[in-house]
């Protein structure tokens, strides 16, 4: 089973955890995700996922000028983004209860 | 925004994500991208050995996770298109194993900052192409105005495409343009004569001159004594009188011709001028019972002719006998008979031998 099919499904619910810690740009987000394990994690789904999490209006998004370079995308969580978040952690912890139950029942 | 601390290759890449998300309206596309030169610049900067993705592949990524519609499948037209990509493709390839060391990637960005100056030689060449082909103006530079003015257009033409991105096909378009003007660059420089060729070309030049002023007449012919050319003989028969109809040959049986047809050509000198001729004239040849036109018979005869024609006969001319240096000259000491049934002259030597028992 490939890990980056199971990720497109919670990757919206990865990136609004990441960005209920505090806000990040796409890159940071990135970083964030792989740092905590998932390393398969494309720029591009992460960015795709930040933009159409915009437009659903669970992220705000600000633009902030760097001295040094191009300026940066930041996005922040909104209260619709945090309610939709507690939804789904709800719906992921029974998810993988149902599926660790299921999983542990077939290999005993 | 700053963009200048950005690799070139960064924004190359991220206009390529933009043109492959075309078909989205323009604001989407925008907010969609918002950035990604600053995310990809620190992802680069984070790992340098990394590989820039294929955009078309990564903007289709940005797309799908962003739950935007996907293209319709764009029909390929054409078979070329699939040559047109793969060229396309390989390229991006090359570069990319190619920036993997260091140096190289130095080099290739030096190369890529000399890109204008190409344009310009481009441009150059272009004109050089198309003087070629419509034949006009072989040399480097225009020597003309209205022709400076073409390849200055032709120079302005060439900038003009090298500073825009285009869609693959005409950038492979670009790339053959590019072979062939290269091409006519190293042509064009390969006919710039070095200066061994033009010292050459002095001495070629030099010795055709040298050789013509030495040659006594226009077909080549010619006698000279002691630097002096011969332009007639007389002969005197053995008691001194002058000859008339002398056939002269050399030692290999050619014709012993002066000089002919042209030669000194004056049959008046000028009385007042040593070097000068007063009345022009012309040798006349001899007819020969067999046709032939000879130049070996003397003393040769001359006819008037005019300066603008010296070798050239006026219409009705009569040949004249050329003035004899002398009227006769001392016979020999023994005056052989000419006579066919005479007997034959002994050899000297022969004779020698006789008296020697």
């Amino acid at each position: 089973m490939d890990a980056t099919q199971l990720l497109k499904g919670v990757l919206d619910v990865a990136v609004l955890a990441v960005v209920e810690g505090e806000d990040g740009y796409g890159y940071d987000v990135v970083r964030r995700l792989r740092a905590a394990g998932l390393e398969e994690v494309g720029d591009a789904s992460v960015y795709g996922t930040l933009r159409r999490l915009y437009s659903a209006g669970a992220l705000t998004s600000y633009v902030v000028p760097s001295e040094e370079g191009p300026h940066r995308k930041y996005y922040g969580i909104t209260p619709q983004g945090r309610s939709m978040l507690a939804t789904q952690r709800k719906t992921w912890a029974e998810f993988a209860r149902t599926m660790d139950r299921l999983l542990e029942g077939v290999a005993v | 925004m700053n963009a200048t601390t950005l690799p070139a290759e960064i924004i190359a890449f991220a206009a390529a994500v933009r043109a492959s998300l075309r078909d989205l309206p323009a604001d989407e596309v925008e907010e969609l991208t918002d950035g990604l030169e600053a995310d990809l610049a620190e992802a680069y900067a984070e790992d340098l050995a990394r590989e820039l993705p294929d955009p078309a592949a990564y903007a289709a990524e940005l797309r799908g996770a962003a739950g935007l519609p996907t293209p319709e499948p764009v029909v390929k037209q054409g078979r070329l298109r699939p040559i047109v990509d793969g060229f396309a493709e390989t390229l991006r390839d090359l570069d990319r194993s190619l920036r993997k060391s260091p140096v190289v990637a130095g080099v290739l960005d030096f190369l890529v900052t000399l890109q204008p100056a190409w344009w310009i030689v481009r441009g150059w060449a272009a004109y050089q192409v198309l003087g070629g082909i419509f034949g006009f103006e072989g040399d480097l530079l225009p020597t003309h105005p209205g022709y400076w003015i073409l390849m200055l257009v032709l120079v302005a033409g060439s900038v003009a495409v090298g500073l825009r991105r285009w869609r693959p096909w005409v950038h492979a378009l670009i790339i053959v343009g590019n072979i062939v003007a290269a091409i006519a660059t190293l042509a064009a420089m390969a006919s710039i004569p070095t200066n061994a060729e033009v010292w050459q070309a002095w001495q070629e030049a030099d010795q055709t001159y040298y050789d013509d002023s030495m040659a006594a007449g226009p077909d080549g012919t010619g006698v000279w004594l002691n630097g002096s050319e011969v332009t007639n003989i007389h002969a005197y028969d053995a008691k001194g009188q002058p000859l008339n109809g002398v056939q002269l040959f050399d030692q290999d049986g050619k014709p012993l011709a002066t000089s002919v047809p042209g030669g000194n050509g004056c049959l008046v000198p000028s009385p007042v001028d040593e070097d000068g001729c007063q009345t022009f004239g012309a040798w006349v040849p001899t007819q020969l019972e067999t046709g032939a036109t000879v130049w070996n018979v003397y003393p040769m005869k001359m006819a008037e002719s005019t300066e603008d024609e010296p070798t050239t006969p006026i219409a009705g001319a009569v040949p004249q006998d050329r003035p004899a240096p002398f009227v006769k000259v001392p016979a020999l000491m023994r005056a052989e008979p000419v006579d066919a049934d005479a007997p034959k002259v002994a050899d000297p030597a022969k004779k020698e031998a006789e008296k020697t028992p």
